[in-house]
């Protein structure tokens, strides 16, 4: 099952990677669709599995409806973006990391891609918590999607989630580097 | 007693307007257990990040009689508020021995003395759990063994008692109690400082407005009123 897993998951980063590199809308489109299906499939209901999800579409139609405002082409990047972080969170699901850690060695030398994955996961849940926080509490104030003040609290919302994620990396951050962990 | 710690005429601003920590002086000797005690605010968390240079602030502060160099570093343990700040591993045991590896010790050597620190904070049996899986009070005490597996001669730890219930905090209390070396507790909860500071700082707005024994400080309440903790 470790195998498995682990082999799944990096089938899911290399894709991540071309998402990254590649340029097509279809293929771009078809890998959004299966970060997508493998979200809903691997959560626990799809509420939870959508809801992180949300910051970043919202990211990404910010991006694509500036270009559209500047009658500029709309770029593939906010497709990318949705297929990157759909793919890269599957793959950080699937990954057997508590199986895969007593085996490793410090000083081999996946050790250091190791601990950068780590760092990556562990941020990307103090995230994805923080965010849920932030949006619960909107949920609890705006009781109507389309009334009065709504528009204003989603922005306010996501401006509260990236002023957290900053305070969040900095300590962080000064904790690994007190052990000794950062440059 | 050494000191294991001086700090002398400490100031720190984030701009020009407003000053944050005004002329702190202290000392910590060995063994000793001092106490920050302040209001939401005053510049304690603050006075931790200057002290370990993660803010640059004026003044001069020595550990074992040095600056803050990485062999001090090494014999220095820090607590952060938020335990999810520092462990970040899939097991916990991977944790606690990370630094130690980091440093050069061997494997073995390093899950040996990060079992026994687990031990000291009663938690060997989480070992091989994620911190994630853990209560906030285990999570907190799981941090504490971190700081402790590199079997500091310092442990500086700041609101340690945040968002804990009785219970924990009493869990909490005792593995304190047991542990020898100096520490330095950041802390706005007055009975658990009572109980664990041998002497206090009283900060008030990056101030030191009183200094003593934590009896005597913590129980005279019109300097509590003046800081803002009553």
């Amino acid at each position: 099952m470790t195998t498995l897993r682990t082999l799944a998951a990096l089938i899911l980063a290399a894709a991540t990677v071309f998402a990254v590199l590649g340029s097509n809308a279809v293929w771009l489109a078809a890998a959004a669709t299966l970060g997508l299906a493998l979200r809903v499939a691997l959560w626990e209901n799809a509420s939870r599995a959508l809801r992180p999800a949300l910051p970043i579409v919202l990211f990404a139609g910010a991006l694509a409806l500036l270009r559209w405002v500047s009658h500029t082409p709309i770029s593939v990047l906010p497709l990318k973006t949705v297929a990157v972080f759909l793919l890269s969170t599957a793959a950080m699901r699937i990954f057997p990391w508590t199986r895969l850690s007593p085996s490793l060695d410090a000083t081999s030398k996946v050790f250091t891609p190791w601990l950068f994955a780590l760092f990556v996961r562990h941020f990307a849940d103090i995230l994805a918590a923080e965010a849920g926080r932030v949006f619960q509490a909107r949920a609890l104030c705006v009781t109507r999607p389309y009334g009065a003040g709504a528009l204003r609290s989603l922005v306010a919302a996501l401006g509260a989630v990236f002023s957290r994620a900053l305070t969040r990396a900095e300590r962080f951050y000064a904790a690994q580097f007190l052990r000794g962990l950062a440059a | 007693m050494k000191p294991v710690l001086e700090v002398e005429h400490l100031e720190f601003s984030y701009d020009s307007r407003r000053v944050v920590l005004h002329d702190i002086s202290f000392t910590v000797f060995e063994g000793e257990r001092v106490g920050i005690v302040g209001a939401n605010g005053a510049g304690k968390s603050t006075l931790l990040w200057c002290l370990l240079r993660l803010l640059d602030a004026r003044g001069s502060v020595r550990f074992f009689g040095e600056k803050l160099t990485k062999s001090a570093m090494a014999r220095i343990g820090v607590v952060f508020q938020n335990p999810e700040d520092q462990l970040f591993m899939p097991r916990l045991i991977d944790d606690i021995s990370l630094p130690l590896l980091n440093r050069g010790v061997e494997k073995p050597v390093a899950v040996e003395r990060a079992l026994k620190a687990l031990e000291q904070v009663r938690l060997r049996e989480a070992a091989e759990r994620p911190a994630s899986q853990l209560s906030l009070g285990e999570r907190k005490r799981a941090a504490i063994a971190a700081a402790l597996a590199g079997s500091p001669d310092l442990l500086m730890l700041d609101e340690p008692t945040a968002e804990l219930d009785g219970r924990a905090v009493r869990q909490l209390s005792g593995v304190l109690r047991e542990l020898r070396m100096a520490r330095l507790i950041a802390s706005h909860d007055l009975p658990f400082l009572k109980d664990q500071a041998q002497r206090v700082f009283l900060l008030r707005e990056g101030q030191i407005i009183a200094e003593g024994p934590s009896q005597q400080i913590l129980s005279d309440e019109v300097l509590l009123d003046r800081a803002g903790l009553i």
